[in-house]
């Protein structure tokens, strides 16, 4: 039994975990486990039979309060200028929450969810309504800077992203925010670290209103990909996320 | 030889003949209503119901097996004109007798079709409101927050206004707040909307609105004005409002009570009653 002190994704909890203001611990019985987390007053139980395991992996910042949205709308701290006919890559960290699943073989069960961060906000990206009933999105507002050096690491409770942005218009292009569906956005992580990092994602800008989002390569190769949430298994993905209604 | 003589026998009858090539024209006809019911059920369930496409499909399908039916008959020599006139006088009594049938039936057709309510949408209609169980060619099936299903016919939703919440993907929900006049309004605007910002549900964009809207009566009325997802308009609404009450309250603002001030002008003496302590 080893004891640890803070988290990393990819550890099975063997006995307790400490991760930010969150305590988990999970007990060993003869033929069951026992899984408890406590936060701020709050807390969490669960029983497991014993063949289970309790194993710590990121997951998308779209569970905590609750699931409502799939999409994940990212406003750059500060714009992206580009010239006309150009591209550049940049880097941004995505903000990520701890996801507890049960491990069983190849099967997972999500049972428990830590919030890494402090404020979970939601914002509207194009129109309330719309007359040919396209109406835009809800999604969960991330702030970040975007880093145009290579260099960039994931930072802890972050997930690395890398967007070449191509600008296929006539004109200077300014980007300030980028909308990311999250069900086609696969999540890879290293085991026992906290590096994770997103699919590779290319973003051209149509014209002055208009962009799309391509969802790439797989960014590492000692990379784990992390199996999909249970919200997003079944549903159809879209190849690309449109952006409508400007970027 | 032998064999083919009754052949050419009967095709010399001419009234076989005639049943024959009415009864091919007949066939023509139906394979043809098959064939149009099958395309245009087929291309109308991309764009509308599935319902919509089938009652559509039937309608037509119908229409080409009855045209069919009378180029036969007509073929055949049969006086359709006396039909078509009798066909006339009934269809207009049936239509009188069911005309408020008829007139939910159509209504029924173009709510479908325009997708103005559908199933699992919360809409108000008239003094109704609640989330839409069925909408069926007659009928629309509303059931109420409070557990009530309320079935109306379809005319009447032609009639009448119609909200349709679920249709936006966000809403704005506006609550009033009033604060002392002895208050500090800027410490009161601050609290309430460290309270709005701290709401995960509330959207970021479109920014919440705070200002005061009014001098009241009791005191200074300030409005705070947010956006929400749609699907969280009852948990906000109740969580919201609370939040801002016990924000103010931990911050020591007051929330003023109804009073009224009276000056006497003329001096009051009061008395004090013996036992009274």
């Amino acid at each position: 039994m080893v004891k640890r002190k803070s988290g990393m994704y990819g550890l099975v909890v063997k006995d307790s975990l400490e991760v930010g203001e969150a305590f988990i611990k999970v007990e060993r019985f003869e033929n069951h486990l026992k899984y408890r987390r406590s936060m701020k007053g709050d807390v969490k139980e669960a029983i497991l039979d014993k063949n289970a395991l309790v194993e710590t992996r990121p997951i998308y910042s779209l569970f905590y309060p609750s699931f409502i949205t799939g999409y994940i709308l990212v406003a750059l701290s500060k714009p992206v200028v580009l010239s006309p006919k150009s591209s550049l890559r940049i880097q941004l960290q995505l903000p990520v929450d701890l996801a507890l699943y049960a491990v069983s073989g190849d099967f997972y069960q999500l049972i428990d969810l830590v919030p890494l961060h402090s404020n979970y906000k939601y914002a509207l990206y194009g129109p309330v309504i719309s007359s040919v009933e396209v109406a835009g999105y809800i999604a969960r507002l991330v702030r970040a800077e975007p880093v145009a050096e290579d260099t960039v690491e994931p930072s802890e409770r972050h997930c690395l992203t890398r967007v070449l942005i191509v600008n296929k218009t006539q004109d200077f292009a300014k980007v300030s925010k980028i909308l990311l569906d999250a069900k086609p956005l696969k999540i890879f992580y290293i085991p026992g670290t906290w590096k994770c990092y997103t699919q590779d994602i290319k973003m051209v800008l149509n014209s002055s209103e208009h962009a799309s989002v391509l969802y790439e390569e797989k960014p590492c190769e000692e990379c784990t990909e992390l199996e999909e949430p249970e919200e997003f298994k079944g549903l159809l993905r879209a190849l690309s996320t449109e952006m409508l209604w400007g970027y | 030889m032998s064999l083919l003589e009754p052949v050419l026998g009967f095709l010399n009858n001419p009234q076989l003949l005639s049943i024959i090539i009415a009864l091919i024209i007949f066939s023509i006809g139906y394979f043809v209503a098959l064939v149009i019911r099958r395309v245009v059920f087929k291309v109308g369930i991309r764009f509308y119901a599935r319902n919509i496409a089938s009652i559509v499909s039937k309608i037509i399908y119908y229409v080409v097996l009855l045209i069919a039916l009378s180029a036969a008959l007509g073929y055949l020599g049969v006086e359709l004109t006396g039909l078509i006139i009798a066909g006339g006088f009934a269809g207009i009594i049936v239509g009188v007798a069911l005309q408020p049938l008829m007139a939910s039936f159509f209504a029924g057709l173009y709510v479908m079709a325009e997708r103005i309510i559908q199933q699992g949408e919360v809409v108000s209609v008239g003094n109704t409101m609640g989330e839409v169980v069925e909408v069926s060619l007659m009928f629309t099936k509303i059931r109420t927050f409070d557990g009530v299903l309320v079935t109306m016919p379809n005319s009447q939703l032609l009639s009448t206004v119609i909200q349709n919440y679920s249709k936006a993907v966000a809403r704005r929900l506006e609550f009033t707040v009033s604060i002392a006049y002895s208050e500090d309004a800027e410490k009161a605007y601050s609290v309430i909307k460290d309270a709005v910002d701290n709401h995960p549900y509330v959207l970021a964009d479109p920014a919440p609105d705070i200002f005061v809207s009014k001098l009241g009566d009791s005191g200074v009325v300030i409005t705070v004005r947010v956006w929400v997802p749609r699907t969280l308009v009852y948990p906000v609404t109740k969580d919201l409002l609370w939040k801002i009450k016990k924000s103010l309250d931990q911050a020591g603002v007051s929330i003023p009570f109804p009073q009224l001030d009276v000056w006497i002008k003329t001096p009051v003496t009061l008395k004090k009653e013996e036992g009274s302590g």
